[in-house]
């Protein structure tokens, strides 16, 4: 035990940071959202949360929903999809009411129905099996399975091809009409959606894994529908033809017109080892000329190829004879061979797949005006799954079924990665998928979010015993270390297979908010720890007013609870918080030194009982923390007032004034103190009215009646535009190297740009290539694989030294 | 460079051979052509400068031996980031005369060892591969010994710096003064008297 403390205290003092800076205001973007897995319409139990947990200025209750399917009607109208979701909507309003209620916030994980709640789309495969996932022996599931009533409900996941031209737009037209929608409540309710997710952990069909068998025995998915994409993919034509496709520009690198004809497919076959003798599908040939039911309403699907349930045969959709066969047609390895260049072919585009059902989703939350903050990827990574990584020998299955890897959640700039991470306690053992997501996650970028976390989730039918709380707690740290921006603490209340509430865990958690609540968050680096020895200088105290009680013969004083004028936070929130120093003197520029000291307090008020009648007194009061440092001083006082002019203060969206912007009274000849106090990640643009310049604090003599304006500027600057990146050769007589190439363009919205940053993002890890000038728009990599993909991201970099939001590009 | 030896050893014993037949000895400056389309891309054309030496075998027969040296700076094809290049081919072969008049039309060919560096950001490379070379030219005497030669000549050589091979083969035109220090026409002409 005294071990282990010794280890926590290491690893907190490794922490502490030593900063002299001004708390900042809490906001969003520098909180940590501890996101509880509960319902919050269960009020009792928000209550309880919310009286048996200290939560801080920078550690803000959640409640997360995992998860809210969006159901659209098979046969709903797609243009009147808005209506189509109504069940959607009233659950959503639902769970905001009850969430303003309580003042707490939500985070909403969305799912469509493809492979999580897969009975939504169940009339889909059943219309059309080829809307579902096929194994590699087209079968849609296992033997058993296939007699199972629940199969279409169950076992049967859809397909994530962009082909399955009528699930998509009924995917597309819901996820659109729901998007606009939570967009909508989020501009009624703000701060009340703190996050959203989704889609919820897109990944093939992993049913049929079979630890008996070799692991990577049954694999998805060989759908008509992704079979012709995967040809297309390849070659750069129907909806990937890069003149005028949908998914222009996203066929393969290596691909394109070189594939096509007769000499293309034989190139084809000489580049990959194969010997198909016509691009036509070896199975159940199609093409996008088919009427694919563009009427979902009329309850006729009239597309010739379409394949409905009742023609299913299990265990004979490989045929080798028939309208339904093409002998020497296109087909992807049947077998998993990795290094095979077909396999490897086939498997990027199946990772592509999963990777694009998630990235299309976020572009239409991006396209809908979620703030990219505000959304995270939900992904299940395969490739780390229970202490796992993409280099152990020893992989999980799911990472050969269900290409998922962790790089499938990458969905810069549109939103934040997310992933389900989870621990799991056997008896004697764990299995830890943070042993290695943690730093490929945090590696990724510099927003990211645990989803569905569990130290450790105690398996049903395994008699585990609880770690101590302290244990628990380690690892509640162990994951905060790593800079997420959400924990979702999965859950409150279950069966016990991960319960929090009366376990271990919930003590730990609790602990855990205690030691973090005082301490925002930057990118992905943990600033410090309650527990170390330094914190935030306070912010000034602001509303400083009062009276002189000429009956009474005493001066009255009273002054903000608010930390920030216009924020709802109250010094008591600061766990750092100590008291008031308040300070008198007999002059206007009197020092607030030791010597003028009156009192203490932990009170916004004070009265001075101690005065002489008719004597002028000038006070000032200062916030002191826990360290014995104090802020900057209030304005000055005079009692007995003496006012005479008015100072009408305001401030800009943007950030705030102290004192707090309104009208007051001021002094005669007097000098007053304004601050300009601007929200993260906004700066202060000078001074309007009857001030001018940036002066901050500045000095306002009171000599008439005064209207002065804070101004203040969004200093994020926004993601260069167009950054994309080709794989090209430079060479000289004798030497040759593949360099990436990239490209961007300035964005009109940043005009202080200083310069740009380049990250290279490999094997999930994000590393700072290069800073460039304002006036450079491209870079050369040198030094890259020819067959190796990579992923950069761009920022612009203002005078201030404030980076701005990612651009991210991939070069294959 | 044990094949550089062997090639400057060849020169010399068959230059020490023919001494009493005369010698000759010429400086020249070639504009070279190269065939490879990177290399074209790369650094274009460019002059070389060099000379080379003749021995008489007989009427119509020499020995000759070359040396040139040529260097080059150039763009990468992609980023146009500066580049050099320097070949150094060192050769030796058999050249025949047919005089005409004042003239001698010759056509040659020999072997030759190709030194090749180059430099850039990259890196820096070397290598060295034998090749081969052909000539065919005209001699004009001005003034006793001396006389103006041009000549074309086509290289071939493929190096391999690096995984891939290239090759550094060109044209050139080259135009080269040089001095006969062979037997005049009326030594000539007894000596081959004595032989009949």
């Amino acid at each position: 035990m005294r071990r282990m403390a010794a280890g926590f205290m290491i690893l907190l003092a490794g922490w502490g940071l030593s900063l002299a800076e001004e708390l900042p205001v809490p906001t969003l973007d520098n909180v940590f959202i501890i996101s509880i897995e509960h319902s919050v319409t269960d009020s009792a139990e928000v209550e309880y949360i919310k009286n048996h947990f200290d939560f801080g200025l920078y550690a803000w209750l959640c409640f997360s929903k995992t998860a809210f399917a969006l159901p659209l009607d098979w046969h709903a109208s797609w243009g009147e999809a808005d209506q189509g979701i109504q069940d959607f909507k009233d659950q959503v309003d639902q769970y905001i009411q009850s969430a303003r209620q309580q003042d707490v916030r939500l985070h909403l994980v969305l799912v469509a129905g493809l492979v999580r709640y897969v009975s939504l789309y169940k009339e889909a495969k059943q219309e059309d099996i080829r809307n579902a996932q096929w194994y590699n022996d087209n079968k849609l599931a296992s033997d058993s399975h296939v007699v199972d009533p629940e199969l279409m409900d169950t076992y049967v996941f859809a397909t994530l091809s962009r082909y399955a031209r009528k699930m998509r737009r009924n995917l597309e037209a819901k996820s659109k009409a729901a998007l606009a929608f939570l967009k909508q409540r989020m501009d009624e309710n703000p701060g009340t959606i703190a996050a959203l997710s989704g889609w919820s952990e897109a990944e093939l069909n992993y049913h049929r894994i079979d630890h008996s068998q070799s692991l990577q025995e049954y694999f998805c998915d060989y759908s008509p529908f992704a079979v012709l994409e995967f040809r297309d993919w390849i070659r750069h034509t129907g909806m990937y033809d890069d003149n005028g496709g949908k998914y222009a520009g996203e066929g393969y690198s290596e691909g394109g017109d070189k594939y096509w004809g007769a000499s293309g497919l034989e190139q084809f076959n000489q580049d990959f080892g194969t010997n198909f003798t016509t691009w036509d599908l070896k199975y159940f040939h199609w093409s996008l000329s088919d009427d694919y039911d563009t009427n979902p309403t009329d309850m006729a699907n009239p597309d010739p190829h379409r394949i409905p349930y009742f023609e299913y045969m299990h265990g004979q959709m490989m045929p080798d004879s028939g309208p339904h066969y093409t002998g020497g047609g296109f087909d992807p390895p049947r077998e998993m061979a990795p290094e095979d260049a077909f396999w490897d072919l086939w498997n990027l585009f199946r990772e592509l797949m999963v990777h694009h059902f998630v990235l299309d989703v976020a572009k239409w939350a991006s396209e809908a005006d979620i703030p990219s903050g505000r959304w995270y990827s939900h992904q299940i990574p395969g490739d780390y799954l229970f202490g796992t990584n993409p280099e152990s020998e020893d992989k999980n299955a799911r990472y050969y079924s269900s290409a998922s890897p962790l790089w499938t959640a990458d969905i810069e700039p549109y939103g934040s990665v997310g992933a389900t991470i989870y621990d799991i306690k056997f008896p004697g053992y764990f299995t830890r998928t943070t042993d290695y997501a943690l730093e490929a996650i945090s590696g990724m970028a510099g927003r990211w979010a645990a989803m569905e976390y569990d130290a450790e989730t105690y398996p049903t039918g395994f008699d585990v015993s609880q770690s101590s709380a302290n244990k628990i707690l380690l690892q509640y740290f162990r994951v905060y270390k790593y800079g997420p921006h959400l924990i979702n603490f999965f859950k409150w209340w279950d069966n016990g297979e991960h319960r929090i509430k009366g376990m271990n865990k919930e003590v730990a958690l609790r602990r855990f908010i205690e030691r973090v609540r005082d301490w925002p968050l930057r990118g992905n680096a943990l600033q410090g720890d309650k527990l170390s020895s330094v914190s935030y200088d306070p912010p000034r105290v602001n509303g400083l007013t009062g009276e002189h009680d000429e009956s009474g013969g005493l001066n009255r004083l009273e002054f903000s609870e608010k930390i920030w004028s216009g924020h709802r936070w109250e010094w008591e929130d600061w766990g750092d918080f100590s008291h008031f120093n308040v300070y008198r003197g007999e002059s206007l520029d009197f020092p607030d030194d030791e010597t003028h000291l009156l009192a203490e307090t932990k009170k916004t008020f004070y009265v001075d009982q101690n005065i002489t009648q008719g004597k002028v007194y000038y006070y000032r009061v200062k916030a002191v923390n826990s360290s014995g440092v104090s802020g900057a001083a209030s304005v000055t006082l005079r009692l007995p007032r003496n006012i005479t002019y008015t100072l009408n203060l305001k401030a800009q969206t943007g950030g705030t004034t102290n004192p707090s912007p309104g009208i007051y009274g001021v002094d005669k000849d007097t000098e007053v103190d304004i601050f300009a106090v601007p929200d993260y990640q906004y700066v202060f643009n000078g001074w309007s009215g009857d001030a001018a310049g940036d002066e901050n604090p500045l000095s306002v003599f009171m000599n008439r009646d005064k209207d002065i304006t804070a101004k203040f500027l969004n200093d994020i600057p926004s993601a260069p535009l167009n950054f994309t990146g080709e794989k090209v050769v430079d060479a000289s007589v004798g030497q040759k190297q593949y360099v990436n190439y990239l490209t961007w363009d300035a964005n009109p919205q940043n005009n202080d740009v200083e310069k740009y940053r380049i990250y290279e993002k490999v094997d999930g890890k994000e590393e700072m290539l290069e800073e460039v000038s304002a006036n450079t728009f491209e870079y050369l990599r040198r030094g890259v694989e020819e067959d190796k993909q990579y992923i950069y991201a761009l920022t612009a970099v203002n005078i201030r030294g404030v980076e701005g939001v990612r651009a991210v590009t991939t070069v294959r | 460079m044990k094949r550089l030896i062997s090639v400057w050893a060849l020169a010399i014993l068959m230059a020490g051979s023919a001494w009493a037949q005369g010698a000759a000895f010429e400086v020249r400056g070639l504009y070279f052509w190269p065939v490879e389309q990177t290399f074209q891309d790369v650094y274009g054309a460019g002059v070389q400068f060099g000379g080379q030496a003749f021995i008489g075998l007989g009427k119509h027969w020499d020995l000759w031996a070359s040396g040139d040296f040529y260097k080059k700076k150039g763009e990468l094809t992609f980023s146009k980031e500066e580049t050099t290049v320097r070949i150094i081919p060192i050769a030796a072969g058999l050249r025949v005369r047919l005089p005409v008049n004042q003239c001698c039309f010759y056509i040659s060919g020999g072997v030759g060892y190709f030194l090749f560096k180059e430099e850039n950001i990259i890196g820096t490379v070397k290598d060295s591969k034998i090749g081969y070379l052909g000539k065919a030219g005209c001699a004009v005497k001005v003034l006793k010994g001396l006389y103006l030669d041009a000549h074309f000549q086509y290289a071939h050589c493929s190096i391999q710096p690096m995984e891939d091979k290239t090759n550094i083969s060109g044209l050139s035109f080259g135009v080269g003064i040089g001095f006969d220090f062979g037997l005049g026409e009326t030594e000539e002409k007894w000596i081959w008297k004595e032989v009949k």
